[in-house]
């Protein structure tokens, strides 16, 4: 991960945010308007790769932006507005997905089309590309609700252990090692790939540190 | 460094955890051992595939105008609507309905009550404060056939305005908004009884108390006296 480029950014981040937020909490429309254009995509994604469901995610998208604004005055702004607004929306996602388990049972991703699954950017230049992404968007989907947000936002998200400790509410120690149990969980997926599919891969850029 | 020990720093390394001169000695590692090499590469596809993937679905493009409305709907300024309905406007709503039956009281009674006098918001709204005597047998000369003391006339309205607001949380709708329109209707039925002559019951009869008598001869009473809530016979 890249840290430096992410902590200069977050500097110059946080002052504009904060000029936002106080300019939302002044009750300028455009300021909320922003606000919201500025987050709703990728807290949109993140709700929907935890959910799948679209309007369960749009509903919980709208959700956590007006619990976020109707508090807004409690915004530390030593923090991220996207580590608070990400903070309610995963509370949000689990008691949404806990209502729909005690309404119709344990649901069952595997069975949801895998047309809707996202494929690799590679899947334009192989299909061995694009079946190594449906496993490995397979195997998020199994694991378990802490662990999945906890590689969402690593890996797509790009946030930092601690961003992740203060938006899913559990120590540091107990995040990595949702991080650790998920990677185990997906490399297990991935284990019949031979040497050919893994070629795919092998000189596009990683993430790593 | 044994194949033992790097794989214990493979998620150190892809947090972004590890030291530099650690970061080399595992990569050396990886150089030389097949079984890592393939074991941390896929670490880094699955990585790879949650980081570079699009998504396959949008937010609708309307999203950030339907937000923006669902704030402004309320006439108050939408960051103190929650509070106010929530915390603020039922208890209001709660208060004014028992403000405004306190002063029906005085007004109706005609007698200077304080409010210490109501013992109940069954008096406050129409029934007397008497016990609850079931009159089974029909009194000679009395139109009336069984009625339940304190339990007949009033009930029309009352629990009219009660289920009405049953009705309207059942429904879905605002309980303040069912507050609010239960507070008319008590100003209204208030009014109407401050307009009624002394003695006459203004409110609305219930359809199972009829043909009771009047019970004319209590001075202590605060309330007009119900039709057909007691029986002529009963003592209180």
């Amino acid at each position: 991960m890249e840290v430096a480029s992410v902590l200069s950014n977050t500097k110059a981040d946080r002052a504009a945010e904060k000029l936002l937020v106080d300019r939302a909490l002044a009750g300028e429309g455009s300021a909320l308007r922003e606000l919201i254009d500025l987050h709703k995509d990728r807290l949109f994604a993140f709700i929907w790769r935890m959910v799948r469901d679209h309007h369960d995610a749009e509903d919980i998208c709208q959700d956590a932006f007006l619990k976020a604004f109707a508090s807004l005055k409690s915004f530390n702004s030593d923090y991220r507005f996207s580590t608070w607004l990400f903070t309610i929306a995963y509370r949000v996602c689990l008691n949404k997905m806990r209502r729909k388990r005690a309404l119709t049972g344990d649901v069952d991703f595997t069975t949801l089309p895998m047309e809707t699954v996202g494929v690799p950017e590679a899947a334009m230049q192989s299909e061995d590309a694009q079946q190594v992404g449906a496993l490995v968007w397979e195997a998020v989907e199994k694991l378990s609700p802490p662990q999945r947000a906890c590689v969402l936002l690593f890996y797509r998200h790009e946030m930092s252990c601690q961003e992740l400790s203060r938006i899913v509410q559990l120590p540091l120690a107990t995040v990595k090692s949702h991080l650790h149990r998920a990677r185990a969980k997906l490399r297990e997926m991935l284990e019949p790939l031979t040497e050919k599919d893994l070629q795919v891969f092998r000189n596009l850029s990683t993430r790593a540190g | 460094m044994r194949c033992v020990d790097a794989r214990q720093l493979f998620d150190a390394y892809l947090n972004g955890e590890l030291s530099s001169s650690m970061a080399t000695e595992l990569q050396a590692h990886r150089v030389k051992c097949a079984d890592c090499r393939r074991e941390f590469a896929l670490l880094e596809v699955s990585g790879h595939v949650l980081r570079v993937d699009d998504d396959p679905v949008a937010l609708d493009d309307n999203f950030t105008d339907r937000l923006i409305a669902c704030m402004d709907e309320p006439k108050s300024p939408w960051t103190k609507r929650l509070r106010w309905t929530a915390f603020v406007g039922a208890p209001l709503a709660a208060a004014a309905v028992v403000a405004m039956a306190f002063v029906g009281v005085f007004d109706i009674g005609g007698k200077g009550q304080v409010a210490g006098v109501i013992t109940s918001v069954e008096e406050v709204l129409g029934q007397p404060p008497v016990p609850r005597v079931l009159v089974d047998a029909p009194v000679a000369g009395d139109s009336a056939t069984s009625v339940s003391g304190g339990a007949q006339a009033p009930d029309g309205w009352f629990n009219n305005v009660r289920s009405d607001v049953a009705e309207k949380q059942r429904r879905g709708e605002p309980l303040q908004r069912a507050l609010d329109l239960t507070v008319l209707q008590l100003i209204d039925i208030l009014e109407e009884a401050k307009r009624a002559p002394q003695g006459q019951n203004p409110l609305p009869v219930g359809s199972d108390a009829k043909g009771a008598s009047d019970r004319s001869d209590d001075s202590d009473d605060t309330l007009p006296v119900p039709e057909g809530a007691y029986n002529s016979n009963t003592d209180r």
